[in-house]
């Protein structure tokens, strides 16, 4: 029980946990046979059918790229003009989920990448649609995500259409998310796109994190009703991106800090045999 | 002849352990997941019942820390949970060994659905959890699985003749 309580409040145990983590690995390594042997066996008709399409989507990316890359351009021209400092682009690292938590009140992911491999606590996960979660748990080989839809994550986003603020709750449903404390008169409306604001100096702002699907006003209630759907495919998505940050996130106090979210406090780790990271 | 019955032991574990991690496809729906016996729990129970001089509430905690890697609880969490069913176990083994498979398997239900309600008071008071009667169904489907588990350890205790 004391160590429940040590586990939750401080991060004494983190390299305990790590290592458990690190030893428990192979088993999800196990579990993920069926799927990785299915996606091998996949049928030669297919994977030709799924090249086509691939070519397909790649020259029509590509084509876009361009026109974002001269859009990058443009921006950090005005940015310079304008005298603010330019956007930070993270390094991308690719990971694959190899489990998922068996757990049917929180939603989180194993990934088969790991300490080794640099991927580090609070990294943040995306797929092609948009933001998976964070990592929270870090192994040798293999590391835990917390998605967006877990009742214990936070994400600071913005409305993307007028840059409203707000904080998007996960509800521990898959396909729910819940924009909470935001007053009747916000200017939020089903359709809207929300996006990383990135003010937690945690994730970087601007990726699409969900779409609000419904906004009831509850009478008697000071705050609106808001459900939004997960831009990612959450549940679906096996091939993941981690995003690297070109700054190191520890220079960074955490910049959000809400009840129960999983934050750590970079300046208090201190190693088991004594000597600080 | 010691070595190889803690290893056959700890492979039934094992076994439970990767049931416990088994993934689910993508497309089943949410019931499913709440319907997934505490595998390491009924493992765990029948060998503290068939052999508690070997298997006893260490054991019970490794796995149940083994457990909370893979599940992503609390560390202790189910640790706490496998304690007080091996704790359960060894002090009523000599009448548990007695009852019909019926009545141990009400046993397993009380004692598992036990473990999960005090790992429901954990999650609520860390994550907030709201309480919902489904936190009991892995209880009600391990006590249905009793019978089965029971007679395949058995199988294997007689085979590798481990007392």
């Amino acid at each position: 029980m004391a160590m429940m309580a040590v586990d939750h409040q401080t991060r004494w145990l983190e390299a305990f946990r790590s290592a458990v983590v690190t030893a428990t690995a192979p088993v999800f390594v196990v579990t993920d046979l069926p799927y990785a042997a299915t996606e091998s066996l996949m049928g030669h008709v297919r994977l030709r059918q799924d090249n086509l399409n691939l070519h397909k989507q790649l020259l029509q990316l590509s084509v876009e790229a361009q026109r974002a890359r001269a859009l990058s351009e443009e921006n950090a021209r005005l940015r310079a003009l304008l005298g603010s400092s330019a956007r930070v682009e993270g390094e991308l690292a690719f990971a694959e989920v190899v489990g998922v938590a068996p757990d049917p009140l929180g939603r989180s992911l194993i990934l088969g990448k790991g300490d080794a491999q640099g991927v580090y606590q609070g990294q943040p996960v995306l797929d092609s649609d948009g933001l998976m979660g964070q990592v929270v748990e870090v192994g040798r080989y293999s590391s835990r995500v917390l998605l967006i839809t877990d009742p214990m994550h936070i994400t600071p986003v913005l409305v993307n259409r007028n840059d409203y603020r707000a904080m998007l709750y996960g509800t521990g449903d898959a396909a729910l998310l819940e924009l909470r404390h935001v007053p009747e008169t916000a200017d939020v409306q089903e359709g809207d796109l929300l996006v990383t604001s990135g003010l937690d100096g945690r994730f970087p702002p601007g990726y699409p994190v969900a779409t609000v699907s419904s906004v009831r006003r509850l009478p008697g209630e000071p705050f609106l009703d808001i459900r939004a759907r997960p831009a990612a495919q959450l549940e679906r998505s096996r091939h993941l991106v981690l995003v690297t940050r070109s700054a190191p996130t520890d220079a960074a106090p955490p910049a959000f800090e809400a009840d129960g979210a999983w934050l750590p406090e970079p300046d208090a780790i201190v190693e088991p045999d004594g000597s600080a990271p | 002849m010691k070595f190889p019955d803690t290893l056959v032991i700890w492979a039934t574990l094992l076994l439970a352990l990767l049931l416990t991690a088994a993934r689910l496809p993508a497309d089943v729906p949410e019931l499913f997941s709440w319907l997934r016996p505490e595998w390491a729990a009924i493992v765990l129970l029948y060998w503290v019942m068939a052999v508690p001089q070997r298997v006893g509430m260490v054991t019970a905690w490794c796995v149940g820390i083994l457990v909370d890697s893979l599940t992503g609880s609390l560390l202790g969490q189910h640790a706490l949970g496998f304690v007080l069913i091996a704790f359960v176990g060894l002090s009523m083994y000599e009448r548990l060994r007695m009852y019909s498979l019926l009545q141990q398997a009400f046993i397993v239900f009380v004692t598992i659905a036990l473990a999960r309600l005090i790992g429901f008071w954990v999650e609520a008071l860390v994550r907030g959890v709201g309480w919902t009667p489904m936190i009991l169904l892995p209880a009600v489907t391990s006590a249905l699985l009793w019978p089965l588990a029971f007679t395949a350890l058995r199988a294997l205790r007689r085979k590798f003749r481990i007392a």
